[in-house]
């Protein structure tokens, strides 16, 4: 068992396959003691990272075999379907519940992925901020992500003169 | 909104990067005019811009285009996704933002990779002398009087046999025609509603797409243009041989090429060029090199209907699989003027295609200083080579 402990003095003991998902802890487990400070992750949202880990240790501890795995590949292939080769649909499914989450929660979380190096998280946290920032206007984009608009009338006016076809067609 | 919201212009520039490249083209220019931050985490785009659709390095998702820039450091690439899978993929052709692609086992289709739009065109199999052996990972292809057979691996005669695919523009998979340049084989066309390639019966150098019409540049410099819009095709002959006489120049006619490569191209104002890229053996014998270019205009009232040209002035010509085409480069920042900018094809590696991949013979010729600056590519391992692409406007309509 490994001990994480939280930016707030929380702690929490994970299997080591969890923690592994993590290349960071990984690597530091190699060498060091089990018991690793994660002071800038509050235990909030460690909880969460610890569930989304939980869940793919689990998972990933049940690879498909490889056969299964080429035939997801080929029947990706010809249809027209561009996700993610994350090739177990139930895990899919889980994921996109996993992430129904407020915009801020998402932003503590791809932080702290990213800090962890999970990469498979900070990618399915980007996913989902790319699918809720596709067809916006940026007005409306700077409101639901908390972000204060900080060109210039002018700086503003010259980005939309050099790509006035996207502004057109969308 | 909750008082502890998160202001997302301060999430680290790795991961807005990673962010804005997960978006669509016109989602990228919302993205980057959000605020500053996110506006420095995607590159400036500027349309249309040619780029270098580079090969697909990994099974995944995404495509990468190289943006090219007058000095190797401000060289940009970056990766758009999603695009249906392009691994083991050849850019047998484009014409703006659209790129032919051919797998191992010649199936093809038009793709714009900027929306992931695909229009499937008719398989180039069966084709003649040509026996799949997909247990051994390869075709076995028979010589014309069947007398030999030779073994080839999926790719090398996939590269061999497909020299380029030519298609109309902004094709929809109601309204598209395509040519296709081979090998050995007759140059065939194709288009919507037609379950297999049609050949035409002469040979062929280079094919461009313009205006409604296909020109096909046959020996020398003969031109003719093929209608395709009716039922059956409709030639008409724009440049005949016997009236056409190309006089080369001297520094061309003193380089001892061993081999050279035509390509038709128009201008935005409709001129037609004819550019001839004479290419050298490299020291070691294993494959081409591009070695210089001599560029002539067709001029009806001339005698030999070709004058040569040897200032392009403001624009630049965009060379290699693609529908090669001249283009006036004033406010893109980064392009010189007066180049050819030119990537491999697949004839330049066809004469060793073990080492001939390895240094990609990709860059740019400056027709005042009469130079060659070869382009280092971001990659440099055994790969298809990449092709110009011209995002533009129309393909968003």
């Amino acid at each position: 068992m490994i001990k994480l402990v939280s930016g707030d003095g929380a702690e929490f003991e994970v299997e080591e396959e969890v923690a592994f998902q993590s290349k960071i802890i990984k690597d530091i487990v190699a060498d060091a003691d089990d018991v690793i400070p994660l002071p800038t992750v509050s235990s909030k949202v460690l909880i969460q990272v610890i569930e989304y880990c939980r869940k793919h240790a689990a998972v990933n501890s049940f690879p498909l075999s490889p056969s299964s795995s080429a035939a997801a590949a080929a029947s990706s292939s010809s249809s027209i379907s561009y996700s993610k080769p994350v090739s177990d649909p139930a895990l899919r499914a889980w994921d996109n519940e996993f992430v129904k989450l407020n915009n801020s929660s998402l932003f503590d979380i791809v932080i702290a992925a990213n800090y962890l190096d999970i990469e498979e998280l900070v990618d399915l946290v980007l996913e989902t901020v790319a699918d809720r920032i596709k067809g916006k206007q940026a007005q409306e984009i700077r409101r639901q992500f908390n972000i204060e608009n900080d060109f210039t009338p002018e700086e503003e006016e010259a980005l939309r003169r050099e790509n006035s076809w996207a502004f057109q067609n969308n | 909104m909750e008082d502890d919201a998160h202001d997302w212009s301060l999430l680290p520039l790795d991961l807005l990067r990673k962010l804005g490249e997960k978006l669509h083209f016109p989602h990228r220019v919302v993205f980057r005019t959000v605020c500053k931050s996110w506006c420095s985490a995607l590159p400036s785009i500027v349309f249309p811009y040619p780029w270098l659709l580079l090969p697909a390095e990994q099974i995944d998702d995404s495509c990468t285009f190289l943006s090219l820039s007058s000095d190797n450091e401000h060289r940009s690439s970056f990766k758009f996704s999603p695009v249906p899978p392009l691994y083991g993929m050849c850019y047998a052709g484009s014409n703006g933002s659209w790129v032919a692609i051919v797998d191992l086992a010649f199936n093809t289709s038009l793709l714009n990779p900027l929306t992931a739009a695909q229009i499937h065109l008719p398989s180039f199999l069966p084709l003649p002398r040509v026996e799949p052996l997909p247990n051994c990972g390869g075709y076995l292809c028979h010589n014309t009087d069947h007398s030999n057979s030779y073994f080839f691996e999926f790719e090398t005669c996939r590269d061999y046999f497909i020299k380029k695919v030519v298609f109309s523009s902004n094709p929809t998979p109601q309204n598209h025609t395509a040519m296709v340049i081979r090998h050995e084989y007759p140059t065939a066309y194709t288009k919507a509603g037609m379950s297999k390639w049609t050949s035409l019966d002469f040979p062929v150098l280079d094919i461009i797409y313009h205006d409604g019409l296909f020109y096909i540049l046959r020996c020398v410099s003969e031109v003719v243009a093929f209608d395709l819009s009716g039922d059956n095709p409709v030639k008409r002959v724009i440049i005949d041989l016997f009236n056409s006489d190309i006089e080369l120049s001297d520094s061309f006619l003193s380089r001892s090429y061993v081999h050279q490569d035509k390509y038709l191209a128009f201008s935005s104002t409709g001129e037609l060029f004819l550019i001839m890229r004479c290419n050298i053996y490299t020291d070691d014998s294993t494959k081409f090199e591009t070695e210089g270019f001599m560029i002539l205009k067709y001029n009806c009232e001339s005698s030999s209907c070709w004058d040569e040209v040897r200032c392009l002035e403001n624009q630049s010509l965009f060379i290699g699989m693609n529908n090669a085409y001249l283009l006036s480069i004033e406010g893109f920042s980064g392009l010189r003027a007066n180049c050819i900018y030119f990537t491999d094809t697949f004839e330049g590696i066809n004469c060793n295609i073990v080492t001939g991949r390895a240094n990609p013979d990709i860059g740019l010729f400056d027709l005042e200083q009469e130079k060659i600056e070869l382009c280092c590519m971001p990659y440099d391992k055994l790969l298809p080579p990449p092709i110009w692409f011209l995002p533009s406007i129309e393909s968003y309509e």
